[in-house]
């Protein structure tokens, strides 16, 4: 058996070994280094990197906070927008599905650049709800509208929900009709058969979607980067800056690890969670 | 499904509204990049000048022709290295099978952030730096899930007879494969490739951390334009984006049905 | 340098802790016709795939015209294999499917085309050599299996239930061409079914499993008249149990005691210890029943509870006054007996057979 499924297995396996397990345990080590003359990294055994940004109230607050909070807001908007969409695309077949489907997975697979290029172009001086608001007399300069927290929010709402969106599409459809039938037989309104049927039931594909959108606002850059200011100094904006911009390696490493640290953190809070509501959920059932 | 009247109505309003929203910036790209007003709506004609300078402009056309080369390279390796492992996952039951398969899974959790990061951390402490070898590779580690998944479908669908029949006329392992399964998992095959293709010319953060200067992928320029200069030149290379990924979009849909696809 | 084609010594196929091939061994000789049958799970698919080398047995020797092909890969072995589902390459024409083994073999482009049609002809595919399998019906991909098993010409062929996704007078048709097939081309064939209908019409030897093993191996008619176990009386045909315990023997004839006292006389294939627990076996079609009382030996007496009409048959249900229910099937009947009326039964010892009594339960 070993012979047989090891070969076909080998190529994909090592190169995960050594393009990513290494890379990130590299991550780690780095982590401990020391930037010396602002250039140089220099191995070392230091958690300086780590005070650094720990110990440090304003990056607490600002930084790993700022993004926790971020990242559970437009969480939660996206399901809550997510929601009523899936609920729809459940009902429908044929064509309409198609097209709703499709679309729902546009902003995935159209870049990121170029999503964000869109809202850019209907923000911006001179834009599209710049005349608009301009013409309602709402606002009179949203040209700094985009570049700050707003933007952020709205673009990672933008960007997630498609996920969430199919992540409960997916538990809604394997709910049988039949349940939502026999409860309203047995007298329960549209919203409690919803709330007391349905919603539990979505519990996983909301739970999915729940985890990889947090995971993804919570560890974004590239949204922040484009969009944002000085007020949304996300963790993985400072990752890049540092990196890329500063050089400072060993910093970014320690705040790359944080990052996973919290992240799994939350990640594991939120399956204990879940996984109380669940169990309770099927307890009450009995 | 369940009937619903009033509360129908109202989502579907939701979902439309919704719709809407999702599309909102796609459109108004699309508007924009033949707007001879550029970014004063409503349109008053139709023009593709922005599109020729978009297309004429040396420092995007040489972004094209990396994300290009970038995006089929990286697609042909990606599904190079999942195809043998879905061959062997789907073949076969074995203990473990589980953890190999999120182990193969596992670019997906990570971070796009973090796996860029420790990319280059990687190759700048053995000595490459950003280059092309670590773009290509970590566009390809980046994708290869998605292969693997597709791939994995396609395979569970095929059906091990047509396998066993080849080998009983004599075919061999290798001749089965190029004979049998390769030609019948075709529309696999496509859609992954496109897929693949798609996700490595739309991306931003690995090319970010790793391309070397001179070898900047497309969104990557797109990016520094826009960050300096508003003109609808750029609206016309977004928009240019936008029908690329909508053919492969169009094309995987054809032929592997789009949700199975992106689903984690 | 035996007769046999195939010889399957002792083999076994473990999963885990299931066994589900058990130290089966038959063999099957050249231009012979051979089925494995059994019901489904009785491990008669797994044997044949592990004839052909899809599955590596855990133990046992295969054989092939006396060369050991059990760790052969399939693709070394020379055989030919008609799969169940058909299997053909959905991507090729019928010319492409058939001539494919043809290909692997470097044989000139002529010979591959003549051989194609030879193949097609054979099967009653003429001309279809450009279509694609989904423009063909059920029975047309069915012949075109065949065709391209027969285009190698290989000395043993495999079939696997290949009529069993077929309608019914599809099945009959092609069951038909195919014994007619076989005994012109004398090919060695080794066929799996769950159909007995099938086994018996088309073979020479059945091979008869459950459960793993192999329950008899013999010729149908054999089979029949001299069931071997309660498993083979029961699943080749309708069967008719008493159960009893042996008396003496004297030559082929036995005594059996039946629960009522009653003792019958019956024809035993093996010697039977006197004392043992057996069952006595009679075929409906030779319950006959009277309607009037008769004397002798043998006479059993009951009462008719059920009647089924068939139109060419007619099955009577008949409870006897020692409780056991028996079945009577009739041909050519001339009058029906009512429900509740009694009848005489008188069995003659030609048609009782006796067999030990398993400790297995029927399945």
């Amino acid at each position: 058996m070993i012979r047989r499924i090891l070969p076909p297995l080998a190529p994909a396996l090592i190169a995960l070994l050594i393009f990513v397990a290494f890379p990130m345990l590299w991550v780690l080590r780095t982590s401990f280094n020391e930037l010396a003359g602002g250039a140089y990294v220099i191995d070392a055994l230091t958690l300086d990197n780590y005070t650094r940004f720990l110990g440090d109230p304003w990056y607490l607050v600002n930084t790993l906070w700022f993004s926790i909070r971020i990242a559970i807001v437009t969480t939660v908007i996206s399901v809550v927008c997510a929601y009523p969409v899936a609920l729809y695309i459940a009902k429908t077949t044929g064509f309409q599905r198609n097209i709703l489907i499709a679309l729902i997975m546009a902003p995935l697979l159209i870049g990121l650049v170029t999503l964000v290029y869109g809202w850019i172009v209907i923000f911006r001086g001179g834009g599209l709800l710049n005349s608009l608001m301009i013409a309602l007399r709402i606002y009179d300069d949203p040209v700094r509208y985009m570049w700050d927290i707003k933007g952020v929010v709205i673009l990672l709402v933008y960007i997630g929900t498609p996920y969430v969106v199919l992540s409960l599409l997916d538990s809604i459809e394997r709910i049988s009709p039949f349940l939502v039938e026999a409860a309203r037989n047995v007298g329960a309104s549209r919203w409690t058969a919803f709330w007391k049927i349905v919603f539990p039931m979505t519990m996983p594909g909301l739970y999915a979607g729940l985890v990889i959108v947090f995971s993804l606002n919570f560890s974004a850059f590239a949204v922040p980067l484009m969009v944002g200011d000085s007020n949304t100094q996300m963790i993985g904006l400072i990752v890049y800056r540092e990196a890329l911009l500063n050089n400072d390696l060993p910093f970014a490493s320690a705040l790359s690890v944080i990052m996973v640290a919290v992240n799994a953190l939350i990640l594991a809070g939120m399956a204990a969670l879940f996984g109380r509501l669940i169990l309770n959920r099927l307890e009450a059932k009995r | 499904m369940i009937r619903l009247d009033l509360g129908t109505a109202a989502l579907r309003l939701i979902t439309l509204l919704m719709m809407a929203f999702l599309v909102f910036p796609i459109a108004v790209t699309l508007v924009v990049a033949v707007n001879p007003r550029e970014f004063i709506l409503p349109p008053n004609g139709f023009t593709l000048d922005w599109f020729k300078a978009a297309w004429s402009s040396q420092t995007f056309l040489r972004g094209m022709g990396v994300s290009l080369v970038l995006g089929i390279s990286a697609a042909f390796l990606a599904n190079a290295l999942a195809l043998p492992a879905a061959m062997a996952l789907v073949r076969n039951n074995f203990a473990g099978k589980a953890a190999i398969n999120i182990v193969l899974m596992s670019p997906l959790l990570i971070p796009t952030t973090i796996f860029s990061l420790a990319l280059y951390i990687y190759f700048v402490r053995i000595g490459y730096g950003s280059g092309l070898v670590p773009l290509l590779v970590g566009h390809t580690i980046h994708i290869m899930p998605y292969a693997l998944r597709i791939l994995t479908a396609s395979l569970h669908n095929l059906d091990p007879s047509y396998e066993e029949a080849a080998a009983i006329v004599g075919a061999g392992r290798i001749r089965t494969l190029f004979s049998v399964t390769l030609p019948v998992i075709r529309t696999g095959l496509v859609s992954s490739f496109a897929l693949c293709f798609i996700l490595s010319w739309n991306d931003f953060p690995i090319s970010v951390f790793l391309a070397p200067p001179g070898w900047t992928p497309l969104p990557v320029e797109l990016f520094s334009y826009i960050k300096f200069q508003y003109d609808a030149v750029a609206a016309a290379l977004a928009s240019s984006l936008i029908l690329l990924s909508a053919l492969a979009i169009v094309i995987i849909d054809r032929l592997a049905g789009l949700r199975r696809v992106v689903r984690s | 340098m035996s007769n046999d084609a195939i010889q399957v010594l002792g083999v076994i196929k473990r999963y885990g802790a299931t066994t589900a091939v058990d130290n089966v061994s038959f063999n099957v000789a050249q231009g012979e016709f051979v089925s494995l049958l059994g019901p489904s799970g009785c491990g008669k698919t797994t044997t044949l795939r592990m004839i052909a080398g899809f599955i590596e047995p855990s133990g046992g020797v295969l054989r092939v015209h006396d060369r050991d092909v059990t760790h052969l890969p399939p693709n070394k072995r020379d055989l030919g294999f008609v799969f169940q589902n058909y299997a053909l390459w959905p991507h090729m024409t019928v010319a492409e499917n058939v001539g494919f083994g043809l290909k692997l073999r470097k044989k000139s482009r002529a010979f591959i085309r003549d051989k194609i049609a030879e193949s097609l002809s054979v099967t009653g595919l003429s001309g279809y050599e450009d279509r694609l399998p989904r423009q063909l019906s059920g029975g047309q991909q069915q012949r075109v299996a065949l065709a391209r098993a027969l285009a190698l010409e290989p000395q043993v062929l495999l079939m696997d239930e290949p009529l069993s996704n077929l309608d019914r007078a599809l099945r009959v048709t092609m069951r038909r061409e195919l014994k007619e097939l076989q005994a012109r081309m004398k090919m060695t064939t080794l066929y799996v079914t769950h159909d007995q209908e099938e086994a018996l019409s088309l073979s020479n030897r059945v091979v008869i499993m459950n459960r793993g093993k192999v329950e008899q191996v013999a010729a149908p008619y054999e089979l029949y008249e001299n069931p071997a176990t309660s498993f083979v009386a029961d699943f080749v045909g309708v069967t008719n149990f008493l159960e009893g315990t042996a008396l003496g023997m004297d030559g082929k004839s036995v005594g059996v005691k039946l629960a009522s006292g009653q003792v019958l006389r019956a024809i035993a294939k093996e010697a039977v210890t006197s004392g043992t627990q057996v069952r006595a076996l009679i075929r409906p079609e030779r319950v006959t029943l009277m309607t009037a009382s008769i004397e002798g030996e043998n006479v059993l007496t009951g009462r008719v509870i059920l009647s089924e009409y068939f139109g060419a048959v007619l099955r009577y249900s008949v409870q006897l006054d020692s409780g056991e229910v028996l079945r009577s099937e009739v041909h050519n009947f001339d009058g029906f007996i009512e429900d509740g009326a009694r009848v005489w039964i008188c069995v003659l010892p030609e048609h009782l057979r006796v067999i030990p009594q398993e400790t297995a339960a029927l399945t």
